[in-house]
């Protein structure tokens, strides 16, 4: 009796209810999960060296780090836009969109290196402090997600489709996402 | 609207912060509430609305809004420790 297994429909249960492709909302978690693991670390250390955070904190740039988030809360706007155009089957409209959207994540780095390049002339690395080094590690792991992100929005821009601009979207504003967290925790809270 | 209300909260935030080096005790703290606040809430949005969770199931919303929720209260929580 050779019985043949029927096969499933492919299905991703309630993660099909997410926008984009399941498997980068599995991404997403777990890249959140990493960052949320990140801020805890810091938020605990703070606790532990009340004294020393608030000192190294004093030597950050507040107002670059604010204008990274307008840079960035922009560019994920940019990025919902071109969700809606692709949508509508307006391919043109989505790549300048998305084009805007890899330009403002361009200035982002380029505003973050400037930054770190500042902190390396004052003689601060990440060896400075327990501060610093999270402060390297947390800005460094989001800078390398940065980068990743704008080189996925080129990849999404060149041909234009539903699945792959939502999906590609949704990873950039997880990258926007954390940053928002990150800024007020690093740079502002005292 | 949500962009412009973004940058509204991101420029209160900043303006929050730098009228925390004062350090006035009382406003230190209001401050840093003010900040956490406008910092979930722009998380917020951005989930909803750039991440179009607003059209997903009601579990999945309520899911990442607590968590967000309880991660920024550890985070607030233990500064004030």
């Amino acid at each position: 009796m050779n019985e043949q297994v029927k096969e499933q429909p492919a299905g991703w249960g309630a993660l099909d209810d997410l926008p984009g492709n399941p498997i980068m909302w599995v991404l997403i978690v777990s890249e959140l999960l990493v960052f949320g693991a990140f801020f805890i670390s810091f938020a605990i250390t703070r606790f532990l060296e009340p004294e020393m955070f608030f000192q190294s904190q004093g030597m950050l740039d507040q107002m670059t780090g604010g204008i990274n988030t307008i840079v960035l809360v922009t560019s994920g706007y940019c990025a919902a836009l071109a969700t809606s155009a692709v949508k509508v089957g307006a391919s043109q409209k989505c790549r300048l969109f998305l084009i805007a959207a890899i330009g403002l994540g361009g200035v982002f780095c380029v505003l973050k290196l400037r930054e770190y390049g500042a902190k390396a002339d004052q003689g601060i690395h990440i060896e400075t402090n327990d501060f610093f080094t999270l402060f390297y590690l947390m800005t460094g792991f989001h800078f390398l997600h940065v980068i990743f992100g704008v080189v996925l929005l080129g990849i999404a821009a060149f041909k234009p489709k539903v699945d792959s601009v939502v999906t590609v979207c949704a990873f950039w504003h997880m990258v926007d996402l954390v940053w928002v967290l990150l800024f007020p925790l690093v740079y502002l809270v005292r | 609207m949500v962009w412009v209300f973004l940058i509204f909260v991101t420029l209160l935030s900043l303006g929050s912060a730098r009228s925390e080096m004062l350090q006035t005790q009382a406003l230190g703290v209001a401050s840093r509430g003010l900040v956490f606040l406008l910092s979930f809430v722009k998380a917020d949005l951005i989930l909803m609305y750039f991440l179009e969770l607003h059209h997903s199931s009601r579990a999945w919303r309520v899911g990442f809004r607590l968590s967000l929720f309880l991660l920024i209260v550890i985070l607030y929580g233990l500064g004030e420790v």
